[in-house]
């Protein structure tokens, strides 16, 4: 077995709220491959957000730890990518698309052609090559989550990390955004891990399902899904194997709503 | 480094916090003059000016003076205030003189108010004319502006609501233009009251009227420095006094109209 | 008429006819203190252009000195103060203590402490013009987005280029709102200082013109007051259309879903 790109090993994250102790993560772990697409799903506020941002090194987790490459996650590794829920926010409103997606390169100091040939290509690859000039406000919501999405890209992370990145766009873009990443994520062999609470999605989307149960959360089952890798939206979507992994995630997850579920704490590649 | 959850100071080591940067200040202007960084005949030590602050407050003379500047105070920002928000309605609620009055009103207010002191000089002299003239006019823009912008504010989704409900007119009034407006009033009033306290001390201490200002000056020309100070810092206390009774009673209307607002969404 | 003309003639329409009506009230006017327009925009010219160089310019130009002092301290000071929550605790009170000091109250202070020369003036106006920059520059650095900031710790933009590239991008819409009210501030400022012992400036002209009971000559002075704010504020304008463009086209289409 090859040593797995990201390790999250008995991760567990407490919160103060006012007076309250809140255990939003109470003992996770498991491991992703280089290479992977693997989706966490849980019930709402099962702390999926908080667990992506530990996992990004925005947060310290309160004990466990993560590795990325076997080197300890703390604070944002550079290797790492990170497209966000928010798009609007994400986006830096008084800079154009082709200035979004080239700051995070031109840190690196490389030559300014260099530079401006990736994102040239990161926005082709999204189809956004002729709003490179625009600003961030004139494109539609999902224009602009596919503007982070080619920032993140251009940047060449080997694990990128996307929070309920389609969230907040109609049915429509969302189906597009699903294969626009699919596709993003087999030309580029980047190591990605999404979290999302839209249960079809993630079967749809990934090769492993992390079901996480309600808080205090821990990993309940890893899913493997064994769908062709040529995915489609209609015919994926309406076969007999698709609708049984969706049931079995479905069900797990109504086993989870339940007060006390506990899933076993085992994570790694089955 | 991982940044942790931030955690929110609490308000009690916050208030700490700012006594100690008070502390801390006090402490800075004891030292400048008592290791001769200035001399302590132009800057006295913060004692010196405190006690001369405690010699002020227990004369007459002190509390008629203070007496003078809040009636200025008080009285021109009544009259600006009333200007304002009748003109600011009638302006807010056409779209044509809102229009009609943006370039007079971009070119009047930047004409500042000191121009008004060689004139207000001529015309009343040393009396509480001058220093109404001069307050009035200076706090009359910031509410005249901020009700003209709250009356015009009004979201358009919950003026479709308000007609699709079929409001009446009184209703539309009570449930929709007033607290929209009353958040921007209530800014207003906050800004013109700190200008009209500017503006009054101005104009006591340049032109002469009765007041705090006035005493400053007197101060000043008989080389009274400590007690120049003194009065300083009590219209420094006074404009905080002002500064946060103003924000408290936002805070309080604010708060009663947002229950109001919930009742009328049942 | 053309959209243009239109336009023109709804800007320039009620100060026109506020301009006529001022011209026609005070032509029969034989008050001494309220002299016929006429008259006054007759001194106009022959008075102020013999002050040109002894008064006028080095009003403008401590103006805009004092002007650009107070930006800098108000911008340099307040990022360090909008960025740090403890900082901001321990400072606030004195603070608001002190920004509650009318600044012409402070004019006998700086005027014992520094003389009355150009150094006391410039202090006078920074001392007053700083706080609309400061106080929304402190809000601006707050109010820097969250997800923003996250976005740049993932893509590792730390320190200075941070600063630059989020922080004071990000708060300068509201610094340049503090910035325009701090414009209106220093003019306020610059003619109490020179109101006060000088022995140039306009400030001083207007007060010497009231003292000798040149009447049409001051009233030329606080015209010649009102056209300089006016001029200041339209170049302020070009210059927030161009620096804030982005943001004011941001405003637009949120406005436009609202």
């Amino acid at each position: 077995m090859t040593r797995p790109l990201l390790d999250v090993r008995h991760l567990r994250k407490v919160y103060d709220d006012h007076g309250r102790i809140v255990e939003a993560i109470g003992d996770l772990s498991f491991s992703c491959a280089a290479g992977e697409l693997v989706a966490i799903v849980g019930p709402s506020g099962a702390g999926k957000t908080t667990l992506l941002k530990c996992v990004a090194g925005l947060l310290d987790p309160s004990a466990g730890e993560v590795a990325l490459d076997d080197v300890r996650v703390d604070g944002p590794p550079p290797a790492m990518a990170v497209v966000f829920q928010e798009y609007g926010r994400s986006l830096f409103p008084w800079l154009t698309v082709h200035d979004n997606v080239a700051l995070p390169l031109r840190q690196r100091k490389a030559a300014r052609d260099h530079v401006r040939g990736r994102v040239n290509a990161a926005l082709a690859e999204v189809g956004l090559a002729d709003a490179a000039g625009a600003y961030p406000w004139q494109l539609s919501g999902g224009m602009q989550q596919r503007v982070a999405i080619a920032r993140a890209i251009a940047y060449e992370p080997k694990l990128l990390l996307m929070d309920e990145p389609f969230a907040a766009v109609d049915a429509q873009t969302r189906a597009d955004l699903e294969d626009l990443t699919r596709s993003l994520w087999r030309r580029h062999a980047v190591t990605l891990l999404f979290v999302t609470h839209d249960i079809d999605e993630a079967v749809y989307m990934a090769q492993r399902v992390l079901i996480l149960s309600s808080s205090p959360t821990r990993v309940i089952e890893n899913l493997a899904i064994d769908l062709p890798a040529e995915r489609d939206q209609l015919a994926t979507r309406s076969s007999p194997r698709f609708a049984e992994l969706r049931a079995r995630v479905y069900a797990q997850i109504q086993r989870a709503r339940q007060p006390g579920a506990a899933g076993p704490g085992a994570g790694g590649p089955s | 480094m991982s940044r942790p959850a931030p955690r929110r100071a609490s308000p009690a080591s916050r208030a700490g916090l700012g006594a100690l940067g008070l502390v801390g200040a006090a402490a800075v202007f004891e030292l400048i003059p008592r290791i001769g960084l200035v001399s302590p005949r132009y800057l006295p030590p913060t004692t010196a000016m405190l006690a001369a602050l405690g010699r002020e407050a227990t004369g007459a003379a002190f509390w008629r003076a203070l007496l003078d500047t809040i009636h200025g105070w008080a009285l021109g920002l009544a009259i600006a205030v009333a200007l304002g928000l009748v003109l600011g309605v009638a302006i807010g609620s056409v779209r044509g003189l809102r229009v009609a009055t943006a370039s007079t009103i971009e070119f009047l207010r930047p004409i500042p108010s000191v121009a008004l002191i060689p004139v207000a000089v001529l015309l009343y002299g040393a009396q509480l004319r001058s220093t109404l003239l001069l307050v009035v006019y200076a706090s009359f823009w910031p509410i005249l502006l901020q009700v003209i912008q709250g009356v015009g504010d009004v979201d358009p989704v919950a003026r479709d609501t308000a007609l699709a409900y079929r409001f009446t007119p009184w209703a539309t009034i009570r449930y929709l233009v007033l607290p929209t407006a009353l958040s921007y009033i209530l800014t207003g009033l906050r800004l013109s009251a700190a200008v009209a306290l500017i503006l009054a001390i101005t104009a006591e201490l340049m032109i002469g009227t009765p007041g705090l200002g006035k005493e400053i000056g007197v101060a000043m020309a008989s080389s009274a420095v400590p007690a120049m100070y003194a009065l300083i810092l009590a219209v420094g206390l006074i404009g905080v006094a002002v500064n946060v009774g103003f924000r408290a009673l936002e805070r309080r209307m604010l708060a009663w109209h947002t229950s109001v607002r919930l009742e009328a969404a049942r | 008429m053309t959209a243009v003309a239109r336009r023109l003639v709804r800007v320039l329409a009620l100060p026109a006819a506020l301009f006529a009506l001022w011209w026609i009230a005070s032509a029969g006017s034989t008050s001494f203190y309220l002299p016929p327009l006429p008259r006054i925009l007759a001194v106009f010219g022959p008075t102020w252009s013999a002050r040109l160089t002894s008064d006028v310019l080095p009003s403008t130009a401590r103006l805009l000195l004092g002007y650009a002092g107070a930006v800098v301290l108000g911008v340099g000071l307040g990022v360090p103060l909008g960025a740090r929550p403890r900082l901001r605790a321990v400072v606030e009170p004195t603070l608001e203590l002190v920004r509650a000091i009318p600044p012409p109250a402070l004019v006998p202070v700086f005027m014992l402490l520094f003389g009355i020369g150009t150094p006391m003036k410039l202090l006078v106006i920074v001392s007053g013009a700083i706080w609309p920059v400061l106080l929304n520059t402190i809000d601006g650095v707050r109010a820097v987005d969250e997800v923003l900031a996250d976005t740049c710790r993932c893509y590792g933009i730390t320190g200075a280029r941070r600063l630059r590239v989020l922080v004071l991008r990000g708060a300068s819409p509201q610094i340049v709102t503090g910035m325009r009210q701090a414009l209106s501030i220093a003019i306020i400022l610059m003619v109490i200082s020179e109101m006060f012992a000088s022995s140039s400036g306009l400030g001083y002209a207007i007060v010497d013109f009231q003292r000798g009971f040149s009447i049409p000559e001051m009233w030329s002075g606080i015209l010649l007051l009102g056209v300089l704010g006016f001029a200041l504020s339209l170049v302020f304008r070009v210059f927030e259309a161009r620096a804030l463009g982005w943001y004011h086209g941001l405003r637009r289409t949120r406005r436009g879903d609202a």
